[in-house]
């Protein structure tokens, strides 16, 4: 090998594999927000939908990513909630098996089956279905068709997500949809 | 055209250098990042949402077309190496984003963790983009260098490798807006794709080109740039003192180098290659064409130092023409 070309070239992966690692263990060293007792969160999708979200029953989370201001992920233990609001749904039922693919996508060995409908105290239509897999837990996507829906999903291995159950079906029935 | 200089441009010759580290660190950075990146974000989308790989496919095509055609007219005088202008867009294509992938998101959640969402939203990726993208895009235009640096020989062609690590990530990164808005609408992968796709045209389609080209100019004139006047000199003299990035060696004329050939660090005597740490680390430097070879005629290199101000000056000191 050519002499003086070693040092540079360490220096190259250094830097490089230095983006890789360094912001990630930034990251992770400082403590994400938790979610305080009577927290609102507003969700505002880049085509115009937005829903306020009363997050009180998953008081103690930590808010762990954020994709814009479209969604929310939450996390305690290994189990998670994420929110998120989207507009212009012209068929639950098609976004339904479209979030499934994308679940799909990001968790190879998770299916989701639709369990039924579900229709929320203020009225608003719904669709319910279960994770099942190396992760489990539940997936609401609710919305008028033709206008904003919001999706909230809770999973993590089997057994730690299970007693949230009812907090975060309450989040469900109390999100409001504002455009 | 071509003058007696002018390095050669054709063949994979300018690439294919194994006894070089640059080129093992090159392709293992590939391979990282298209290991990071190509099968979840690249591959498995495509099997998945393959309307919006179609939607993609066709105006990021005519973009580099176009592209690819302007930045090899920006040099009228030497046409760079096609291999290593591959090179670099391989290297935005598929190192720069799977490198910065995760870094973005990490350092979009820190943000939103340390101010709050509503300054992430607004802010975030006008933060993180910079600091991560143009990091890892200019690094490519110094992997070309480690490979090759005999054909950058002036600030253009660091811009053109630069605007070709750009072009690169621009197309990659389309790609992924693409899939992602395939994925996020919930209606169909070809509305959301072209929504995306549409608004990524209208606002910054040249960006990461620009950006990377502005990165690999800077480069560029660091590396070919032989004023020497800054730092100056500690008081008494006696010990060089490296230029800007340490890249304006002292060139002495060696015997057994032809025209054009690139100089390095090596290349330099012991004296003067004492503080030079990026010159001991190996960074080439070469001659420009027509510039007067210093002679050092003494123990200082108050002999050796350029006009100052200048770039490619005659020094004051004693040359040979």
């Amino acid at each position: 090998m050519e002499r003086g070309t070693f040092l540079p070239a360490l220096g190259l992966v250094i830097a490089s594999v230095a983006m890789l690692v360094v912001p990630v263990w930034v990251n992770a060293s400082v403590a994400a927000p938790v979610v305080e007792p009577g927290h609102r969160e507003t969700l505002t999708d880049p085509y115009g939908g937005q829903i306020v979200g009363e997050l009180d029953p998953l008081a103690g989370w930590q808010v762990t990513a954020r994709s814009g201001a479209r969604s929310l992920t939450l996390a305690r233990d290994r189990a998670t909630v994420t929110i998120k609001v989207v507009s212009n749904v012209t068929d639950l039922e098609r976004w339904f098996n479209r979030q499934a693919r994308t679940i799909l996508l990001s968790e190879r060995e998770v299916n989701v089956c639709r369990t039924g409908d579900y229709v929320t105290p203020t009225g608003l239509p719904g669709l319910h279905g279960e994770l099942r897999g190396s992760r489990t837990g539940e997936i609401y996507l609710v919305g008028r068709p033709g206008g904003t829906a919001y999706g909230v999903q809770l999973s993590g291995p089997p057994g730690q997500w299970e007693h949230t159950r009812d907090d975060v079906r309450q989040v469900v029935d109390t999100v409001e949809v504002t455009q | 055209m071509s003058s007696p200089a002018t390095v050669p441009s054709s063949s994979t010759h300018a690439f294919w250098h194994p006894r070089r580290w640059g080129l093992w660190a090159y392709v293992l950075l590939i391979a990282l990042g298209l290991f990071t990146f190509g099968f979840s974000s690249l591959l498995v989308p495509t099997a998945i949402a393959p309307g919006a790989f179609w939607v993609w496919l066709v105006p990021n095509t005519v973009l580099a077309v176009v592209f690819v055609l302007v930045i090899r007219a920006l040099d009228a005088f030497e046409k760079e190496p096609g291999a290593l202008l591959v090179a670099a867009f391989v290297w935005g294509a598929f190192a720069a984003t799977g490198l910065a992938i995760s870094a973005n998101d990490a350092l979009l959640t820190l943000i939103g963790k340390v101010t709050g969402p509503q300054f992430v939203t607004a802010w975030g990726p006008a933060l993180v983009g910079p600091t991560t993208e143009e990091w890892l895009k200019g690094l490519g235009v110094i992997a070309v260098l480690l490979i090759s640096a005999k054909h950058v020989q002036r600030p253009l062609d660091g811009l053109i490798y630069g605007a070709m690590c750009g072009l690169g990530f621009q197309v990659v990164e389309n790609l992924t807006y693409a899939f992602n808005g395939a994925l996020e609408n919930p209606n169909s992968d070809v509305e959301g794709a072209l929504g995306v796709t549409l608004i990524r045209f209208m606002i910054g389609v040249g960006s990461h080109t620009l950006y990377s080209g502005i990165v690999g100019l800077g480069l560029g004139y660091a590396i070919t740039q032989t004023d020497r006047s800054w730092p100056p000199p500690p008081p008494g003299g006696g010990r060089a003192v490296p230029g800007r990035l340490g890249c304006a060696l002292p060139v002495e004329r060696r015997g057994d180098r032809p025209a054009g050939h690139a100089w390095r660090a090596a290349d330099a005597p012991p004296q003067a290659r004492r503080g030079h740490r990026v010159l001991r680390a190996g960074l080439p430097v070469r001659r420009p064409p027509g510039l007067p070879v210093v002679r050092r005629d003494g123990p200082g290199r108050a002999a050796g130092r350029h006009h100052r101000g200048g770039g490619h000056r005659t020094p004051h000191a004693a040359v040979t023409p």
